[in-house]
């Protein structure tokens, strides 16, 4: 009985014993119908009598109608009969019924679904008093291919009534849509992903069109330039750029079509924070099936902080070239001024060789100083260890407050701190037993300002007669502390070396701000 | 001497120069070659000074970065008197804002040989 819309096409009846048996009547009704598929045969030729249900010959009229109903149905629909639920069902619901087909045809709905035989006894309560049941996406796990699944459904029930007007059975239609479920659910995570990502990362990300107008902004654009969600949109978005980069940004737009990039470098205006800070701009074009770009999604991210590093390192790589260069310069004059004084050979190398650590030493302290300020102490006690004096524990004394020197002041400092600690060591206070050397520092006001005093006594010498002493201790170390102090530093100094104390005294302007705190 | 050398003699030449030890080297350089020093001073304040207080110079040698303080003014005194100078920098050529862009540069360390050609070769 071919029927349009039956799948599979109806084929004519090929079992001999199905043709018999539906060929036959018992109560005068009408029969099943001839074709409808695989299970049109199989209920055909199905031993019914070993079911509660009898030989089709004896099934009622409204049992014929209902079965013949859903074989003819493309929709899967599933019969439930009499109390025990005698489960009958057509082609489309075979294929749902997955592995448990064909024994699940003629079983006992609790017996062919046991993993769900609380949800069927509940279906064939309300049925057979005669109740209709409804489900959208039930979510229900079976086990059709012998391990548990979890199984989406629309399940529609409504009782099939006996000629008696009873309800004798539960007809279902049972739509998996199990598939929709999850690609909906994927869907949701994959949104629930973009949008934790696009809220979540510290870049500003925001979607365009073809020209660059504003299609959506990520909370994060709206937190940071305190536009609106509607301020942001179309052209809004060029207000929060800096008035001196809007050109860039709209090369950068008239651009990226062409190349189907975009990158720029431009300033954006922070609400909160009332500024501009530097921001790297990015797209990439979302491009249809024909290759054509359709929209772009970008980020905008902050590299502020690192634009300030970079020009930070800039200044300092120029000055350490300037400081080099300008070393270089005082190395050759030292050494040319060494020579004068010593001539060629092994005194030269000395007196060269200290003086060169000594600068070495300074530009360590130069180069660290601006993680750490250098300060007199630093610099005293870095000359004085420099030294390796003998006792120098009990023999020196170092006290004032913490002063920190400018950096233009140190080199010029050191090396006079270095002249006077190595004619210590050789002349003066570490050659006599009884020898000691104090280093005292104030602060001090006066009419030309703040100024800083440093007293650099020894005491306990032994003056060997003669003239050599007095050359040797007033060479080049007394020239730096009476000719380069007061040139680079403008200060004022006082050597002064008698017959057991030498009395050094450095009087430099200290201008306010460059004293922290104060030590004992 | 060198015939660079010979064309300070008599020169007056200003040297600004804040390091000591450079300053000394530059003064005992131009002095051998038979010119007169004014100066060496390590400030832009002693520099404007000592060039209001001097009739005649011949020429200068700047550093340009003095301690705190940039040498600037110091070469707009002397490009107003029309005194030929230059800069003696351990700075890129780059550092030298724009008006000053055209005045002659020496790298540091210095070769007062070329310091002598520049200013009077």
């Amino acid at each position: 009985m071919p029927v349009a819309g039956s799948p599979p096409p109806s084929v004519p009846p090929r079992a001999p014993v199905g043709s018999r048996r539906a060929g036959r009547r018992s109560r005068g009704a009408s029969t099943l119908p001839t074709g409808c598929g695989e299970l049109g045969d199989l209920v055909r030729t199905y031993d019914w009598a070993r079911t509660p249900l009898g030989p089709i010959a004896d099934w009622p009229q409204s049992l014929i109608f209902a079965v013949s109903t859903l074989l003819l149905s493309p929709v899967p629909i599933v019969l439930l009969w009499g109390p025990d639920g005698i489960m009958i069902y057509n082609d489309a619901y075979s294929g749902f019924a997955g592995g448990r087909h064909p024994q699940l045809l003629g079983s006992k709905v609790r017996e062919g679904w046991p993993e769900v035989a609380d949800f069927n006894d509940h279906v064939m309560r309300v049925g057979l008093a005669g109740g209709t049941l409804s489900y959208r996406d039930q979510e229900l796990t079976l086990r059709r291919y012998g391990r548990p699944e979890p199984v989406w459904m629309n399940l529609d029930y409504s009782p099939v009534f006996d000629e008696g007007g009873k309800p004798a059975g539960v007809i279902a239609i049972v739509v998996e849509s199990t598939e929709r479920v999850l690609a909906e659910r994927r869907l949701r995570e994959s949104e629930a992903l973009f949008r934790t990502l696009a809220q979540g990362i510290p870049q500003l990300i925001w979607r365009a069109g073809i020209d660059g107008a504003c299609i959506w902004a990520s909370p994060q654009w709206i937190a940071y330039t305190g536009q609106d969600n509607d301020g942001s949109l179309g052209w809004g978005w060029l207000d929060a750029v800096h008035p001196g980069d809007v050109a860039i940004a709209r090369t950068a737009w008239q651009e990226a079509a062409a190349s189907g990039r975009l990158s720029y470098e431009h300033r954006l205006c922070n609400a909160p924070g009332q500024r501009y800070r530097w921001f790297q701009t990015r797209a990439a074009a979302v491009r249809d099936g024909e290759g054509r770009i359709v929209e772009w999604l970008g980020t905008s991210t902050d590299i502020d902080d690192l634009r300030q590093l970079q020009e930070r390192q800039q200044v300092m790589v120029a000055e350490l070239q300037h400081r080099t260069r300008n070393l270089i310069g005082v190395v050759r004059a030292i050494a040319k001024q060494t020579m004068a004084l010593t001539g060629p050979g092994e005194l030269f190398k000395e007196q060269f060789n200290d003086r060169l650590s000594a600068l070495s030493r300074v530009q360590g302290l130069l180069s660290r100083s601006d993680q750490e300020p250098i300060t007199l102490r630093t610099l005293i006690e870095t000359e004085l260890a420099a030294l390796n004096a003998p006792d120098a524990q009990t023999r020196v004394r170092i006290g004032g407050p913490v002063v920190r020197l400018r950096k233009a002041t140190v080199q010029t400092f050191a090396l006079a701190l270095h002249e006077l600690a190595t004619n210590a060591l050789k002349y003066g206070a570490f050659t006599t037993p009884q020898g000691s050397l104090s280093v005292t520092w104030r602060i001090c006001e006066s009419e030309d300002g703040r100024r800083l005093l440093m007293d650099w006594i020894e005491e306990g010498l032994v003056r060997p007669s003669g003239a050599q002493d007095a050359s040797l201790r007033g060479g080049y170390g007394r020239e730096l502390i009476e000719r380069a102090l007061p040139y680079a530093l403008k200060a004022r100094t006082r050597y002064a070396l008698s017959e057991t104390t030498l009395q050094c005294t450095i009087n430099l302007p200290h201008p306010e701000g460059d004293t922290a705190g104060s030590l004992p | 001497m060198s015939s660079d050398a010979a064309a300070l003699t008599g020169k007056r030449v200003l040297l600004v120069e804040d390091d000591y030890f450079i300053a000394i080297d530059l003064k005992a350089w131009f002095e051998e070659g038979g010119a007169e020093v004014l100066g060496p001073v390590p400030s832009v304040e002693e520099a404007l000074a000592l060039i209001a207080g001097t009739d005649a110079i011949d020429a200068a040698v700047l550093d340009i970065n003095l301690q705190d303080e940039l040498v600037y003014p110091v070469a707009d005194a002397l490009h107003a008197r029309g005194v030929p100078f230059l800069f003696a920098t351990g700075y890129d050529p780059a550092v030298v804002p724009p008006p000053h862009r055209a005045v002659a540069l020496c790298q540091k360390p210095i070769d007062p040989q070329v310091v002598a050609r520049t200013l009077f070769g």
